[in-house]
């Protein structure tokens, strides 16, 4: 999967993501405006920079909510996967929208000819030792650098240049820019009662991503398995769907145990490419498939197919008494590992 | 305002003379500014040696690495160098 590299790896199904997200963006920017022009006096001035910069602040905000809801809700149901597999897509066009809200309130102070007093309401020590009367822009420009940041490093080569690791680090900073979205928005309020679309979408949206994090976690929590004995005894075969994986947590590490008919193999539950998880994957002619980005694993030894290059790491399995068992120790990556059962 | 230590007087000064907001806004722009350039030179000469074995990158590819290269830029230009 790194052989080469192009400026989007398109296929349908990427098309139709992007198709129905630029539809539902387009969709909540039009009913934003007309309920926001609909609710005001009759015959009183519309300020257009005012409405666009509610507009696409609004919506920059409900979509980052999404993004982060999606990784849980996927661990949670299979059936929330496919909203998984184009999340970049998601996540760049999020930014986009924090970008525009953002240069709409540079619009804003510019028509008013009062630039300088952003800059002076920036700059002033004094504020910042205040809670009613923080210049919470702050707080919103320096989460629209992280997202800016991580929207210009969302490509395969920025991931490999970076390594996984770092690259996934700085991608984790999501959330610290969620926290300083969420502070700018309860702030700004603040300092503006009467508005109160926004307070109760900002306090909604904290709650249904706080709460499915912490489901998504004491589901997998409730799962692991910290043995450190040579072989731990999992479950009968027949309990992994055909073509699918059970993930289980043995000797510290999270491992995806596949069955593809009668073969049955265990491998790291993290992808080679972004570390995503492979165990809520497919198996598809023989390959695993990553349910991020499509990279793919031979399901007998653990290694992309030809001309790619990614290896992971498998584990030994065993039979017994109906259960698989499980040795935690992991082969080297690219070891042939998986075993072919009696039927089933 | 606090006292800078020596080696950032130059830094002081200049704060003193602009104002601390323009200087900020000037620093943003002039990262910004090398970032653009450091950017498209990288892409346009280095980026598919940059990793280490060569990659084919498509016209597009490129066009799309170039806002990641002068987001990053210090560190590309630094890797490139040593790699140099």
């Amino acid at each position: 999967m790194s052989v080469g590299f192009q400026a989007v790896q398109w296929n349908r199904a990427k098309i139709t993501y992007d198709l129905v997200l630029a539809a539902c963006v387009a969709l909540y920017l039009g009913v934003f405006m007309a309920i926001t022009i609909s609710a005001q006096a009759p015959g009183a001035p519309i300020d257009w920079t005012d409405l666009r910069l509610k507009a696409f602040g609004s919506c920059a905000f409900l979509m980052l909510s999404v993004i982060l809801c999606i990784g849980p809700l996927a661990r949670l149901s299979p059936k929330f996967l496919p909203l998984l597999y184009n999340r970049r897509h998601f996540g760049v066009a999020m930014a986009v929208m924090a970008a525009l809200h953002g240069w709409s309130m540079f619009e804003w102070y510019i028509g008013l000819g009062v630039l300088p007093s952003l800059l002076e309401e920036l700059s002033n020590p004094a504020v910042y030792a205040r809670f009613i009367g923080f210049p919470f822009k702050v707080l919103g420009m320096a989460a629209l650098a992280i997202l800016l940041v991580m929207a210009a490093t969302s490509h395969d080569y920025w991931q490999q240049y970076l390594g996984p690791r770092a690259w996934k680090t700085l991608h984790m900073g999501v959330y610290v820019a969620y926290g300083m979205v969420v502070m700018h928005v309860a702030l700004g309020v603040l300092q503006k009662p009467g508005d109160v679309f926004m307070p109760a979408i900002s306090f909604l949206s904290l709650g249904v991503v706080a709460t499915l994090h912490l489901m998504a976690g004491w589901r997998e929590w409730g799962g692991d398995r910290n043995d450190t004995a040579e072989w731990v005894a999992l479950f009968p075969p027949a309990s992994i769907a055909d073509q699918a994986a059970r993930i289980v947590t043995a000797g510290g590490e999270r491992i995806a145990i596949f069955r593809d008919g009668a073969m049955v193999a265990a491998v790291t539950n993290l992808c080679a490419h972004q570390q995503g998880p492979l165990g809520e994957g497919r198996v598809i002619d023989g390959c695993i498939v990553c349910p991020w980005h499509g990279y793919q694993y031979r399901l007998s030894d653990g290694c992309a197919p030809a001309p790619f290059t990614e290896k992971l790491a498998t584990y030994r399995l065993r039979l017994r008494d109906g259960m698989l068992e499980l040795d935690p120790r992991p082969l080297a990556p690219g070891t042939p590992a998986a075993i072919t059962l009696p039927a089933l | 305002m606090p006292v800078a230590p020596r080696h950032l007087a130059w830094l002081a000064l200049l704060a003193q003379q602009m104002g601390e907001p323009m200087l900020v806004v000037w620093s943003l722009a002039t990262y910004a500014g090398i970032g653009l350039a450091v950017g498209v030179a990288f892409v346009l000469a280095a980026a598919p040696r940059a990793l280490g074995h060569a990659a084919a990158i498509t016209p597009g590819g490129r066009a799309m690495l170039v806002p990641g290269a002068a987001v990053l830029w210090p560190l590309v230009l630094w890797r490139w160098v040593r790699q140099t």
